[in-house]
């Protein structure tokens, strides 16, 4: 009896679900740093979507007037309910805010989460780090490229210029988006890869157990036909049909047989 | 070995094996008055195939045997 490791069935699923391995591997290598990459780019279109029309909706000539201590005046109020409402349209978006120039700072003015319990800021904070992004907005809308650290967490942002009635740029309107969002897509297609991968070997397993099982009964049927006659037991019924190697294997045996048969057989002994 | 025979023993040997020319031998020795297979011709086909549907009958299926008799009978056509 042929042990379970060398049996041609254990043989044909190792081979077949290598091949899956293989090609599975080779799938996520080419193709999960560009799927991911597509995914961030269209996250940040997504942002930046976000935060044209917030810009374009707010007044920047209200903002402008805006000044320290005054926060709890109807003019701040309501744009942080109007950038709280934004906010809340995407339950990604963690917070938008604005920020302005103050000579050579940059100063938060409006915070979404002011009446929500998440405040992080009040008119005139200044933005300690103003990244070239920020700079960059006041010329025209911008994305950061990386990941970045802010006192309400780790997360990608978007800015678009704040104009007033002149066209003038007030300032500037910032949507951020939880990095954990961001990863959480991006992962997604590791995950669906991994998941086709696994699926992918179990079909393989599967479909190849299947097969070879058949063709091992067949081949089993051959050694029992072959051990009876080599002990002398002719009257053997070798009922494979098949049309493939196996098939040919079992009619060239049962040719075999009955040539022994005959010749075994007392009238032609006797000849 | 005439034509004939070749032509038989072809086709028998596909269904018997290297025995097959035993077995033909047999039949038209016994069945068809001591004649030798090697002499076989066209018009001793349909009695040959007549005791060799029998004769393998007892080595092969019936169905297999009955095919190889049609066979060699058409040979003889």
């Amino acid at each position: 009896m042929t042990s379970p490791l060398h049996s041609i069935m254990t043989k044909l699923t190792a081979g077949f679900i290598i091949l899956v391995l293989v090609i599975s591997g080779l799938t996520f290598y080419f193709t999960y740093g560009a799927s991911s990459g597509k995914i961030q780019e269209s996250t940040q279109q997504e942002l930046l979507a976000l935060a044209s029309i917030t810009a374009s909706d707010l007044n920047g000539d209200e903002i402008a007037k805006l000044q320290p201590g005054m926060e709890s005046e109807v003019l701040y109020l309501m744009n942080v309910e109007q950038l709280a409402a934004m906010a809340k349209s995407d339950g990604e978006i963690v917070k938008i805010y604005t920020l302005r120039k103050n000579g050579d700072q940059m100063e938060y003015v409006i915070d979404s989460g002011y009446n929500s319990g998440t405040r992080n800021f009040r008119i005139g904070t200044p933005e300690p780090n103003p990244s070239d992004a920020m700079i960059r907005a006041y010329s025209g809308r911008e994305v950061e490229r990386e990941f970045i650290q802010r006192p309400w967490g780790t997360v990608l942002s978007a800015y678009a210029p704040i104009l007033g009635a002149t066209g003038k740029v007030i300032g500037i309107v910032g949507v951020d988006m939880d990095a954990r969002v961001v990863q959480k897509r991006m992962s997604f297609v590791g995950q669906t890869i991994y998941l086709i991968m696994f699926l992918g070997i179990i079909c393989a397993g599967l479909i190849i157990a299947i097969f070879s099982r058949t063709m091992i009964r067949d081949i089993h049927i051959l050694i029992d036909s072959a051990n009876r006659i080599s002990r002398g037991d002719t009257d053997v019924a070798i009922t494979i049909t098949r049309n493939d190697e196996i098939g040919e294997l079992a009619s060239s045996f049962k040719r075999m047989v009955t040539s022994l048969k005959i010749l075994m057989h007392t009238d032609y002994k006797q000849e | 070995m005439s034509t004939t025979s070749d032509a038989v023993l072809e086709t028998a040997t596909e269904y018997l094996g290297p025995a097959a020319i035993t077995l033909l031998e047999r039949q038209t020795k016994f069945h068809m008055q001591g004649l030798s297979f090697q002499d076989l011709q066209s018009s001793h086909c349909t009695e040959l195939a007549k005791w060799v549907g029998i004769a393998s009958a007892m080595f092969i299926e019936q169905d297999k045997a009955e095919e190889l008799a049609d066979k060699i009978r058409n040979l003889g056509v």
